[in-house]
């Protein structure tokens, strides 16, 4: 006899799990392109990015119905149960953050051939976007090894972001008053603003981690309530 | 059931025994009732109406169901304690331990014991 029960519906869980962990993955990959597609200015890369965003749709889609079929079928209580609630989620996420990849790789055909490129901006949105790109593996490596201090820890990372985001707000209207460098600058600040939810995206995926672990859903930082927010 | 009371329970359905049982329960009047596995035999529709039934008595009297049907647990009752049995060092006494007792939400998403997170989630052997 097997030292557990219900081991297939414990291996379909543990594999639904690595599965969605895998749209994290691929989230990972799509963010470093887009995030070339703006350093380099790279046209064609930004069409690939948009092209590639149907995997991570597919992925959701399966996870979502393997979701649904675990409910119906086993009817997951406890912890098990706050799993599934947590995948829900965490592949919801996953989508979100894919279609910000996309709205990045858009703004860089917009922005023109040859743009007015300011090099300060460009380097913000760089170092946000590796920023982001770290979040995106710290929140899934949070989740996977259930680490709620490793999730709190991705509010610290996402502040530098949203400081960042606020740099480039400032750049974006320091650079001047000409028409092609105003339109240029306002198509980075769409990226900044896709980068910035990426990292709450990711906060959010912590947020669950700890759910997981403890039973109870808290927001680690609260945009309404700042003065509620250790720290905050 | 006016029209059977010379004829043997038995001619009639599993549900209808159940339902039986509990009227002649009631007809004590009872502060608590005991419903041990009162379902067990039971097909899901003929289930269904006992569940009802206790939904329904629940305003007027004090259920304690025992039953290991889970589901039927976190369907039915309020507060869910979990009993299991201990064995002794040298395996020969066996003794009966409440494990955990909480409200029902809280037993079956968020248990304080791991004991009870491994029973309800099937993953005892």
């Amino acid at each position: 006899m097997p030292d557990t029960t219900r081991s297939q519906f414990q291996d379909e869980l543990v594999e639904l799990e690595k599965q969605a962990l895998g749209g994290l993955d691929m989230v990972e990959q799509a963010l470093a392109r887009a995030i070339e597609t703006v350093e380099q200015r790279d046209i064609e890369l930004a069409s690939m990015v948009i092209a590639d965003d149907d995997r991570i749709d597919g992925r959701y889609l399966e996870v979502h119905q393997g979701i649904l079929s675990l409910l119906a079928l086993q009817a997951p209580v406890a912890g098990d149960l706050r799993v599934i609630a947590a995948l829900l989620h965490l592949i919801n996420h996953v989508e979100r953050m894919g279609d910000q990849c996309v709205n990045i790789a858009k703004m860089v055909p917009l922005a023109g051939h040859e743009p007015p490129v300011d090099e300060e901006l460009v380097g913000n949105l760089v170092r946000m976007g590796d920023l982001a790109r770290t979040l995106v593996v710290q929140c899934k490596q949070a989740f996977e090894r259930r680490d709620v201090a490793m999730a709190e820890d991705l509010v610290r990372q996402d502040d530098e972001i949203d400081s960042l985001n606020r740099a480039s707000f400032a750049r974006a209207i320091e650079i001047g008053d000409d028409p092609d460098t105003r339109e240029w600058a306002m198509h980075m600040m769409l990226v900044a603003r896709c980068l910035e939810r990426i990292g709450d995206n990711a906060v959010d995926i912590g947020e669950q981690t700890a759910f997981v672990v403890t039973g109870l859903f808290r927001e680690f930082e609260d945009a309404s309530h700042p003065e509620l927010t250790p720290g905050g | 059931m006016k029209d059977r009371l010379k004829t043997n329970a038995f001619g009639m359905s599993g549900g209808q025994q159940q339902r039986l049982c509990i009227a002649r329960a009631l007809a004590t009047n009872p502060d608590v009732i005991l419903m041990d596995e009162p379902c067990s035999a039971l097909d899901p529709i003929s289930t269904g109406k006992i569940e009802d039934l206790m939904l329904e008595l629940r305003e007027n009297y004090s259920i304690v169901i025992v039953t290991h049907n889970m589901q039927q647990a976190a369907r039915v009752s309020d507060m869910t304690a979990f009993f299991t049995v201990e064995l002794d060092d040298d395996g020969k006494q066996r003794t009966g331990r409440m494990v955990e007792y909480d409200d029902t939400e809280k037993v079956f998403t968020n248990p304080g014991d791991e004991r009870t997170e491994a029973y309800v989630t099937g993953k005892v052997g």
